[in-house]
């Protein structure tokens, strides 16, 4: 078997084969209290601190829906092109399970707040794909289990219990790790710029469960096995590699693929079955009767949409429209709102919108991005304003200064964050412009050089580059370079 | 003079209170004496003489300082089901046998700023799932009422509010909280000859109240008149942010509202609560309210509500399943009993917590509610009953709609029946509260009144019904129909206890 | 609706298992009995046609009244001594349960 990670066919014994992959996202809702209690969702408290009676599910305990959350999720609904429920309905999923108190999960089966819905990804060779959202819904956290302080015990943390998560579930469009990595990568970023989602990996705050079949191209679906709480792009793309080839050597011994929940081991990079956990599964999913249908006000939810930030998409285009950027450029700078807003701010800030935008891209992508990830800074930390990259655009472009000075004057500008007019000024890196000076300058190398001039009247054109070079030299490198070409042109040609 | 001041009203004792005629501690401590005294009808889980005393002696000192509260000074009982901060609190049941809450249930929150004393905590039966206290794992209550002509022979109080409603009829609380999900105020209330109102669902709040069935839950009080129950209702209604189904109307005075002027008040009689084989016990009661109300100026019709027979089916569909899902946190846990052998995984601690802390009748609830929620069986049981339940709700909304102010009704079937011979067939348990299940479906207030005597010498009620929100006009015709049937009660002294 | 005389032992043992009930073997025949007793007399409700019918899972329902909303600001937490006070076994202020395997 062999395929790369990008290809959507994967060679087989007995043939070609095809993955089919649908992802359930589980998106922790950015909010200062939880979904149904007024504790704190803020990230590693104290054991049990950030609990409220209701999340331990004391005796007659009541639910009460958090206002932010729903505007969150709606919010979402809206970034992810979906229709919204005016009318939706939370359910209790029952299961028993150590870090569940209530014996069931608050969650939405049968009247989700926001239905149908689809973002594009990107694809490798530029083109576009669209992936089809079927649901996204609110639901609890669970609380979280450690299993390493006692032999023979578990210990049961409620902090994370009851805090809001929107899950967003995927139809099974997906059909490879990259496309799979490509829609999680473009979802947090819609996430992100809602700020309805931090997306961070690490603290759990975005993870997926991957649902992964295989069949033989053109056929119906396979049976499929869902991998659950995914929480890194890398052990995404692996736990969809592995699986597909188990499944495909399972298929092609003549086996059958068991519809089951299994669990991505990272350091032993596979995927194992959750035992028994799916013996005795019957959520009995019923409308919970502590709480009401949530009625949406049309009209609020039209405010919202107009509030709604500029979104990934949206912004590319005009970046590339208006800024003329590459749509590889676009995706850079738009990879981050801050880092696009960063970009906008430097744009306000430039004298020559012809071609300083397209120059203020490539100094971010180049000298500036090398600067923060060497400092491992996040652009919010930036020492060098947008004002101030963009007036180092600015002297460029008026050539003040020349595009190797300036990358000098960068220099002193990250380390003393005064202004790239001063530093020119100070440490006398004017550009000369002047045609006398640099005539003169000519004159002279040209003289001290005299056989070389010979040689290259007689042909030996390369050692133009010699005589601008000597030229550069002499003036510390502050001639305009398009000056000191033309003018040792013209001198050499007398 | 201890036994008078026992059957002093409530209003009545509130204003000797006031004209400082009498003290709060007083009256707490012949009280504390007629609780002790009741013991053998078991009808407290937990007596709280220390906390009735201090209770008492702070509404003294805010009578002396003329800053009194409301309730100032009245001897109260919570049902075992409310939450009170600090004092075991067990819904009568094993698996809550050592739970102490360290929260107030909002509407003992309530009664509790009002000024009320608490004397204790009501027997009921177990999670409130009953119709005679019988299932509560201290042991059933007994009823203080019994037949003259069967005068050893201990009978139910009702349930499941049964040890509040014994502990009212027998005078060691002037009035208790009850809870009604499919009856439970208003069928004990009516077996030992007391008022019990359930307001409309959404009227008080849920929070901190231990939940059998969500949507039909429902904190009522019963008392020895309708003006005493009016007198409390007033203090544990209103929205309540914690209960997001509690609903924001306001809470009128309901005292004010009781003038007993019912003239022209038209009243529907609904001919489903008739059916062949009623006893003619009750339809001679019934009968008489009705021309009561007739005499009093209220207008009689009869009216129809064609889907009642199928409201216990839905009752027995949708309170199983909800408290099947609501009693999955009794789990060994974090609170309450938990039963763990050795070895044992969580399944097995799970199994052995639930399987010997819940009673039978628990057991059986919860497998019947797992039953109709799971797989396969969704559509045909859960949520087939939701719809008639919606058919019940809206053949009480037609009525109303079509100008019936007030339906009356028997409130149960039967008067109390023996603790020792209790029916025997689940089925036959349910029909109990074949009068009350319907109103509890629609959410609508209902009261049961003290209606006269069965032909054994025991109390039957006569239940009536409001559109929701409407306990104020309840409370008037309730009262004008108390009025007319002058019901005696029991006395102090002619309450049954059974021999030691 | 389904048929209620399908209620078996192996029903109730499955129901046991899914409520975490431990049952004993003599009580398995009462209950199967009383669920099919029980089963058998709420299937009146075939009676009425349904098919248009909504369905009413609380009395609110019927008044309009929808769910209300909390301001989200942190109110509540930073009670572990309450949390934990009724709790059967607890270590690092955790609750304490036998080791559960993923
Ligand atoms: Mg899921
Ligand atoms: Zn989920």
């Amino acid at each position: 078997m062999s395929h790369d990670s990008s290809s959507s066919l994967i060679e087989g014994r007995t043939g070609l084969w095809e993955i089919v992959i649908g992802l359930e996202v589980h998106a922790q809702v950015t909010s200062l209290s939880k979904l149904f209690s007024g504790a704190s969702t803020a990230f590693a408290g104290e054991p049990n601190a950030q609990v409220s009676l209701v999340d331990a599910a004391f005796p007659g305990m009541l639910p009460v829906l958090n206002q932010f959350c729903v505007e969150q999720a709606v919010k979402t609904g809206l970034g992810i092109n979906a229709e919204i429920n005016l009318v939706s309905q939370f359910d209790r999923k029952n299961y028993f399970y150590a870090d569940l108190p209530s014996g069931y999960q608050i969650s939405q089966l049968y009247h989700p707040i926001v239905g149908q819905g689809y973002l594009d990804i990107d694809l490798e060779d530029g083109s576009q794909k669209r992936i089809n959202i079927t649901r996204l819904h609110l639901e609890q956290d669970a609380g979280k289990s450690f299993h390493d302080q006692h032999p023979k015990k578990s210990y049961i943390d409620l902090n994370r219990c009851g805090v809001a998560l929107m899950e967003i579930v995927s139809e099974p469009d997906l059909r490879n790790a990259d496309e799979t990595v490509r829609y999680l990568k473009k979802l947090r970023m819609i996430l992100r710029y809602l700020k309805t989602c931090d997306g961070n990996m690490d603290e759990g705050s975005m993870r997926a469960d991957i649902n992964v079949s295989m069949r033989k191209p053109g056929s119906a679906l396979g049976t499929r096995a869902e991998i659950k709480n995914v929480n890194s792009f890398r052990f995404i793309q692996q736990a969809i590699e592995y699986e597909a080839h188990r499944q495909i050597e399972i298929l092609e011994d003549g086996g059958t693929v068991v519809q089951e929940t299994r669990l991505y081991d990272p350091t032993k990079g596979e995927t194992r079955s959750m035992r028994g956990k799916e013996d005795a599964h019957d959520y009995r999913y019923f409308p919970d009767p502590d709480l009401l249908p949530l009625v949406l006000d049309k009209n609020w939810v039209e405010t919202l949409r107009k509030g709604l930030p500029e979104l990934p998409d949206a912004k590319k285009s005009r970046f590339i429209e208006t800024y003329h950027l590459t749509p590889y450029e676009a995706d850079v700078i738009i990879s981050e709102e801050a880092l696009a807003d960063f970009y906008e701010t430097g744009i306000n800030s430039l004298k020559n919108k012809q071609t300083g935008p397209k120059l203020l891209a490539t100094w971010m992508m180049g000298d500036f991005f090398a600067a923060l990830n060497r400092e491992n800074k996040a652009i919010e930390d930036s020492p060098v304003s947008a004002a101030h990259l963009a007036e180092l655009v600015n002297l460029i472009n008026d050539d003040t200064i020349s595009g190797k000075i300036a990358k000098d004057v960068f220099i002193t500008l990250w380390e003393t964050q005064k202004s790239p007019a001063s530093i020119v000024e100070e440490k006398g890196l004017l550009q000369i412009t002047d045609t006398s000076a640099i005539e003169a300058v000519i004159k002279r190398v040209l003289q001290e050089n005299e056989t070389m001039v010979q040689e290259y009247k007689s042909g030996k054109d390369k050692l133009f580059g010699f005589f601008v070079g000597q030229v550069m030299k002499h003036m510390q490198g502050k001639a305009k370079p398009e000056m000191v070409n033309d003018l040792l042109k013209q001198a050499l040609l007398d | 003079m201890p036994n008078s001041l026992l059957t002093l009203s409530a209003l009545e004792l509130l204003s000797l209170l006031k004209k400082r005629e009498l003290s709060a501690l007083d009256v707490c401590e012949n009280y504390i004496s007629q609780v002790e005294k009741i013991r053998p009808l078991n009808a407290f889980v937990t007596e709280t003489p220390d906390v009735a005393r201090k209770n008492a002696e702070d509404a003294d000192k805010r009578y002396k300082s003329g800053s009194s509260l409301p309730l100032d000074g009245l001897p109260f009982a919570h049902k075992d089901l409310f939450a009170t901060e600090g004092i075991l609190t067990t819904s009568s049941s094993k698996i809550l046998s050592n739970f102490i809450p360290p929260y107030e249930s909002t509407v003992s929150q309530k009664l509790k700023d009002s000024g009320v004393v608490l004397m204790g905590k009501t027997n009921m039966d177990e999670f409130a799932m009953g119709s005679s206290t019988i299932t509560s794992h201290y042991g059933p209550s007994l009823n203080p009422w019994v037949s003259p002509s069967s005068p050893t022979t201990a009978l139910v109080p009702g349930g499941s509010s049964g040890g509040s409603t014994a502990a009212v009829a027998a005078f060691a609380a002037i009035a208790s909280t009850g809870t009604d999900t499919g009856g439970s105020i208003r069928q004990p209330a009516s077996y030992c000859g007391l008022v019990g109102i359930k307001p409309t669902y959404g009227r008080s709040s849920r929070y901190g109240i231990v939940a059998f069935a969500s949507s039909l839950d429902q904190a009522g009080v019963h008392a020895r008149s309708v003006k005493d129950a009016a007198l409390f209702l007033q203090y544990m209604a209103g929205h309540d942010p914690k209960d997001s189904t509690s609903a924001k109307v306001d809470v009128p005075s309901y005292l004010e509202a009781i003038t007993g002027d019912i003239k022209g008040k038209r009243i529907g009689i609904p001919k489903e609560y008739r059916p062949e084989g009623l006893s003619p016990d009750i339809s001679r009661l019934w009968d008489k309210g009705i021309a009561l109300l007739q005499e009093r100026g209220a207008l009689i019709e009869e009216i129809s509500l064609p889907h009642t027979d199928l409201a216990l089916p839905v009752y027995y569909i949708l309170a199983p399943a909800e408290a099947s899902s609501n009693l999955a946190r009794y789990d060994g846990v974090r609170f309450g009993v938990r039963v763990e052998h050795p070895g044992d995984t969580l399944n097995d601690l799970y199994e052995h917590t639930r399987g010997s802390g819940f009673g039978a009748e628990v057991k059986r609830r919860i497998f019947l509610g797992t039953y109709v929620l799971s797989s396969g069986f969704y559509d045909a049981y859960f949520l087939k009953a939701q719809k008639v339940r919606f058919l019940i709700a809206e053949d009480f909304k037609k009525v109303f709609q079509n100008g019936i102010d007030f339906i009356l009704t028997p409130t149960t079937p039967s008067g109390a029946f023996s603790v020792e011979n209790p029916p025997q067939d689940p089925i036959e348990m349910y029909l109990n509260d074949v009068f009350t299940v319907p109103s509890s479906l629609a959410g609508l207030p209902a009261i049961s009144v003290p209606a006269g005597l069965s032909e054994k010498g025991l109390p039957l009620g006569l239940q009536l019904i409001a559109p929701a929100f409407q306990e104020s006009g309840l409370l008037n015709i309730a009262y004008a129909l108390e009025h007319a049937v002058q019901f005696k009660g029991l006395t102090p002294e002619t309450i049954f206890l059974p021999q030691a | 609706m389904s048929d209620a005389s399908a209620v078996t032992k192996e029903t109730v043992l499955k129901i046991a298992k899914l409520a975490r009930i431990e049952i004993s073997e003599k009580d398995i025949p009462p209950l199967v009995q009383e669920m099919c007793g029980i089963l058998r007399w709420i299937e009146c409700l075939n009676r009425v046609d349904t098919s248009s019918t909504p369905p009413l899972s609380t009395p609110l329902q019927e008044l309009n009244i929808s769910q209300p909303l909390r301001i989200d600001t942190v109110t509540d937490g930073n009670i572990v001594g309450k949390i934990l006070s009724n709790a059967p076994e607890v270590a690092l202020d955790m609750f304490v349960v036998p080791k559960v395997v993923e």
